[in-house]
């Protein structure tokens, strides 16, 4: 037998209503608005933070700030205990730069034979130290140095006297190369004029006699001295 | 609405309807005193079985007469916990409304005269309902155009005359022949409105009284056991249906003319008898006196009219009618089952309405009641039964 075919329903599929309680008209706005309120929701988390964030980030520039004045200030005594230490360090190069000439004198006046007058001993003054900073150009402003940029300086001592004859002047000559004057004055043989150390610069005879009318032999000898260097 | 998931699998979406297992039939507008006749049917993987079965309170106001009266406020009805189901079919008894068999020319040449013409007054505008003023029809089919400026939503194969009638139609067994089925538009919105949403049960299908009796006779036994090829009777209280039936299909069906239903019938009981109302049924259930001349004047046309369906059928289709059932009598069945017999040979079958049907348990009331006295659940199981027409 078939299935009987016997509904005529007169009622429209559009007007059939839901008997579930739970109608998607009204539950969809309701889901709707919730969706809506969990993003508000989720949004406004995302604000606090964003403003957490941002105030950390501001509190962090601002100790960053401060930290950066610190630092500053570290950087600048820093800087002030490196000049400080600059100078401490060229005192104790100027220190160590220093030459005792007393007991070469000393020595010396001991040393010069009676028949031999010394006219003048002379160190000569070293040339003036360049102490402008490297590039500046000389001005009031400029800050000058505080130590000679040349680490070695050269010193020499220059004897000037008159003897009667040349006899006296090697006696002087050789003791000057003995071993009490080896730390004071430096003995240079055999090397260029240049470079040679005692260095003859005059030996002639006098042109205005003495007293007695002898005629003198006048010289002039320059021997360095031990270099003075500017070293820690 | 097709979804092409893969190249070789596509799901549907929102076709057709699941088909209803658990629905509950009401009859409305019958004047019974009692209330209106339910019954809760469920179809299970074991048969149909009866939920519940009873008289439930009127719906507290009456069915609508006119547009104006359908758009008042309307009281929402609520049916007693046993008979909520999910779905609920309405049978109605309407004045207003019609069944009959006819042809598709009968029904193109009612289209053309119930058309709208140029001097006609305009309908209402709009419905008191905001579901219903959403959607403008489809100007499509001539004759929905009525609906269509009511602000309608009028379904293609549910369509509405000009003249306000919702009808709808299908095709008989015989061919070209159709059934048709129609009420007034305002009745029908005003129906699909009166069981709330939300709440169980809400309509699922709307019928008229003599549809719904059509699908009351499919499960019983002795129908099953021929085959579906039966005749019926229905006598209900103002009027008589003939229905064919052939492997369980539709093949004939008409309205008994000139006859009225059985309240006729008790009323010329009394007059004739000089009995009193509540005597009446004692009178045409016991055997001590016989009623069948006083019946005879209400019953004859009716044999009449059987006798003339049997002959069509036996003629036009070769169709040889064995069983013919007589349903919806409160009482007399065995003096009618009498009479056919002396008329055209052949007796009446009047079973129980709810024969083959599982009964609730509990409910021994419904199960000691007698086949004459169920008849009153007759449309009831009827439109619940054609409502669930899918589950079979």
């Amino acid at each position: 037998m078939k299935a009987p075919n016997l509904h005529l329903n007169l009622l429209h599929a559009s007007e059939r209503q839901s008997s579930s309680p739970v109608r998607l008209r009204v539950m969809l706005p309701i889901f709707a608005v919730l969706a809506c309120v969990g993003c508000l929701v989720w949004w406004g988390v995302l604000a606090c933070q964003l403003i957490l964030v941002k105030s950390q980030a501001a509190s962090i520039q601002k100790d960053l700030a401060a930290k950066n004045a610190e630092h500053g200030d570290i950087l600048q005594q820093m800087g002030e205990a490196r000049n400080a230490q600059a100078e401490l360090d060229q005192l104790t190069m100027y220190a160590h730069g220093r030459r005792t000439y007393g007991t070469l004198f000393k020595n010396l006046a001991e040393a010069v034979p009676e028949e031999l007058q010394l006219l003048s001993l002379e160190i000569p003054e070293p040339p003036v130290q360049n102490l402008l900073p490297p590039g500046a150009k000389p001005g009031p402003k400029v800050k000058p140095l505080l130590g000679p940029t040349g680490t070695v300086e050269n010193v020499s001592l220059r004897i000037v006297g008159r003897a009667p004859k040349n006899k006296p002047v090697e006696v002087l000559m050789q003791a000057l190369e003995g071993d009490v004057f080896t730390n004071a004055l430096v003995i240079a043989k055999g090397v260029p004029s240049a470079q040679a150390s005692p260095r003859i610069h005059s030996f002639q005879q006098d042109a205005s006699p003495n007293n007695d009318g002898v005629r003198l032999l006048a010289f002039d000898i320059e021997y360095r001295c031990a270099e003075r260097r500017f070293e820690k | 609405m097709k979804l092409q998931l893969t190249k070789t699998k596509t799901i549907t979406i929102g076709e057709g309807r699941r088909a209803l297992s658990d629905v509950t039939g009401v009859v409305l507008n019958t004047g019974d005193a009692r209330g209106c006749p339910a019954v809760r049917l469920v179809h299970r993987k074991n048969g149909w079985s009866v939920a519940a079965a009873g008289f439930v309170p009127s719906p507290v106001d009456a069915l609508p007469e006119s547009w104006e009266e359908a758009n008042k406020a309307q009281t929402p009805w609520s049916l007693p916990a046993a008979f909520q189901a999910p779905n609920a079919a309405l049978a109605v008894l309407s004045p207003n409304m019609f069944m009959r068999q006819t042809t598709p020319d009968v029904l193109t040449a009612d289209l053309v005269q119930t058309a709208p013409k140029a001097s006609a007054p305009p309908p209402p505008r709009k419905l008191g309902v905001r579901r219903l003023e959403k959607k403008p029809a489809a100007p499509a089919a001539k004759q929905t155009e009525g609906a269509a400026e009511k602000g309608l939503d009028v379904k293609p194969g549910i369509p509405t005359q000009a003249s306000g009638v919702r009808y709808v139609t299908q095709p008989l067994a015989e061919k070209p022949f159709v059934i048709q089925a129609g009420m007034p538009e305002y009745q029908v919105v005003w129906l699909s409105r009166l069981l709330p949403e939300g709440r169980r049960p809400t309509a699922a299908s709307i019928q008229t009284l003599p549809s719904a009796l059509l699908a009351s006779i499919c499960e019983q036994p002795a129908f099953n056991a021929a085959g579906g090829t039966a005749f019926a009777i229905y006598v209900m209280r103002n009027s008589v249906y003939l229905a064919g039936y052939k492997d369980g299909q539709l093949l004939l069906f008409r309205s008994c003319p000139g006859v009225a239903g059985w309240e006729m019938l008790r009323e010329g009981l009394k007059m004739r008898l000089g009995l009193e109302d509540e005597m009446v049924d004692e009178i045409l259930d016991d055997a001590l006196i016989d009623p069948r001349s006083a019946m005879e004047p209400f019953v004859r046309p009716v044999l009449q009219q059987l006798e003339i369906s049997l002959d069509y059928l036996q003629n036009r289709h070769n169709l040889q009618i064995d069983k013919v059932f007589i349903m919806g009598l409160p009482s007399g069945a065995r003096y009618w089952s009498q009479m056919a017999e002396e008329a055209i040979h052949m007796p009446l079958v009047a079973p129980s309405v709810f024969e083959g049907l599982a009964l609730p348990p509990k409910d021994h009331e419904l199960a000691e009641l007698t086949p004459s006295k169920s008849q009153a659940f007759l449309a009831a199981l009827g439109a619940a039964r054609a409502a669930m027409e899918e589950q079979v």
